[in-house]
């Protein structure tokens, strides 16, 4: 199967919801017939650095804010963040799977981050789980959830194609070699190039850009193939928004993940006695 | 033995230059004033701000006390003239001494009063210029609290804040400042013959190495002794750290209601920009 995926590197505008739903739905129609996958990175309807502003622009999943959302989805499958405030009135670090003008799949984040987890608004999620698109199976990982290689597994064990990564990191350090580039954004690289190797899977990465009360957001969105190769990247710093075709036929390479698998439950079974 | 702190000065440059550009221009303003002291960190800070902002909106005030060295007005003059920025000077003497008269002030006091004054007239071109105020604090004397609250302190945004002073020190040679603006013995030059490392007892270049080493790297300071550093110099630094915290807050509010500012209503300074 084969599929041209957008990435789209925004600097959302913090805490206005009505403009970045505009913004998702221009670039919606901008990439209409030349894409089958829109990709947003985490947060992008409403920003990061939040605070008490987490709790005032929480959404509901049938929000009415959101409906213009639904519509540009039947033309193009959408993937956008924002904070859910869930039937449970707790708020999640949420990923929205749109297509065919439905809401098809809501990913919480899992594992909050120290800030997330410190400050107390954000609840962390407990599914998570592939989604059966029309164009193969895909899972999105939302930011550091990825740093937790036990909470990628159930994703690859049920076959996931394109693991879909999402986040808002920051430009944090100074690398030695790669002048221009942070050290945090090297940190990305070297670990989703692993992921897309051991999981024998195409990463699909997309972080966003700006700066929000000094916190400045590195961009650098990008493709890698199975084989830990960077096949297409988006600019450091700048709003860009890039397409790129991926074939996901089977590649024949397999996947290392299994003994990954194997190993967790040799840990399970041996580390802890009850 | 010496520790070397990670920088790339290039990288630095350009986020800082987003970084002034985005963060004036999200507020509907295309213009910052600063205050040139001819000190490196104006120098550094103005000259960020032309290359974000361009020449034209850059508002550089040279605010000169009687006690202000020569080599300060002429450096300041100097790096305006250079950059291409709006120059103005205003000699802060009258304003100083109208308040203090002839009585004999002790000399932080006095110092403290001009930096003050500074921050007075920059705010107030602030206004006129509809620019915000550049701040020039660097990483060192934010940590150390080497600087007047409500002074020097006090800026709209502050590109320098992340820096400690010998990395400022290698971006300015990389932005091509004059030399003689990098090498010279840091001032804040509020009394003839003060300088910085006079009055801190230590050089940037160690002081810089112990505060990465226990900010950035978190290292113990009893680790940092075996590592070979003064004893006395890492006390002396912690204790100021801690000293000057209230210099780093904004003022603190007793707590009445169920949401209070700063406790528990807190928004983004960026909020819906």
């Amino acid at each position: 199967m084969k599929l041209t995926a957008s990435l789209a590197q925004v600097y959302p505008r913090l805490g206005d919801i009505e403009y970045n739903v505009k913004r998702h739905i221009e670039i919606s129609r901008e990439v209409k017939g030349k894409s089958q996958l829109l990709v947003f990175p985490e947060l992008s309807l409403t920003g990061f650095n939040l605070m008490d502003l987490t709790v005032d622009i929480a959404q509901k999943k049938d929000s009415i804010l959101l409906n213009p959302l639904l519509e540009v989805s039947k033309d193009v499958d959408i993937i956008l963040g924002l904070v859910e405030l869930g039937e449970d009135r707790n708020l999640y670090d949420s990923a929205f799977y749109y297509s065919d003008s439905s809401l098809k799949y809501v990913q919480r984040k899992l594992f909050l981050t120290a800030n997330q987890r410190g400050v107390g608004y954000f609840a962390g999620g407990d599914r998570i789980d592939v989604i059966d698109t029309r164009f193969g199976k895909l899972g999105i990982v939302i930011g550091e959830d990825l740093l937790n290689p036990m909470g990628i597994i159930p994703l690859v064990k049920k076959g996931a194609e394109i693991l879909v990564v999402v986040s808002n990191s920051v430009s944090t350090g100074y690398s030695s070699g790669k002048v221009g580039i942070p050290k945090s954004a090297l940190k990305w690289r070297n670990l989703l190039s692993l992921y897309a190797q051991l999981c024998s899977i195409y990463v699909v990465y997309v972080n966003r850009v700006g700066f929000e009360d000094g916190l400045n957001f590195f961009g650098g969105s990008c493709v890698i193939d199975p084989y830990g190769e960077f096949v297409v990247d988006c600019p450091y710093f700048e709003e860009s928004i890039i397409h790129i075709k991926l074939d996901l036929e089977p590649h024949g390479k397999p996947s290392h993940f299994f003994d990954f698998y194997r190993l967790y439950r040799l840990m399970m079974e041996n580390t802890y006695e009850d | 033995m010496r520790t070397s702190i990670p920088f790339d000065p290039i990288f630095t440059k350009n986020i800082l230059v987003r970084f002034i550009r985005d963060e004036v221009t999200k507020f509907g303003i295309d213009r910052v004033v600063i205050g040139l002291s001819g000190g490196i960190d104006s120098s550094v800070s103005a000259a960020l701000a032309v290359e974000a902002l361009g020449r034209d909106n850059v508002f550089g005030c040279i605010l000169p006390y009687k006690t202000t060295s020569r080599e300060s007005l002429d450096d300041a003059y100097l790096i305006g003239k250079m950059l291409g920025i709006h120059l103005e000077t205003i000699d802060i003497t009258p304003i100083v001494d109208s308040y203090f008269g002839t009585d004999n002030i002790e000399r932080v006091r006095r110092g403290n009063f001009i930096a003050r004054i500074r921050m007075c007239i920059l705010f107030d071109k602030s206004n006129l210029y509809n620019a915000l105020v550049l701040g020039t604090s660097n990483k060192t004397e934010l940590l150390l609290g080497y600087g007047t609250i409500y002074g020097d302190m006090a800026s709209a945004i502050n590109p320098l804040g992340d820096l400690y002073k010998t990395q400022i020190r290698i971006l300015a040679r990389e932005i091509g400042i004059p030399e003689k603006i990098i090498t010279k013995p840091p001032t804040a030059d509020l009394w003839v013959g003060q300088t910085d490392e006079g009055e801190l007892g230590i050089t940037y270049e160690e002081a810089d190495e112990i505060l990465y080493n226990l900010v950035e790297k978190r290292i113990s300071p009893s680790l940092l002794v075996e590592m070979g550093y003064d004893n006395e110099k890492i006390n002396r630094i912690i204790s100021l750290i801690k000293r000057n915290q209230f210099k780093r807050t904004l003022p603190i509010i007793a707590k009445l209601s169920s949401r209070t500012i700063g406790i528990d209503f807190r928004y983004p300074r960026d909020w819906g920009r």
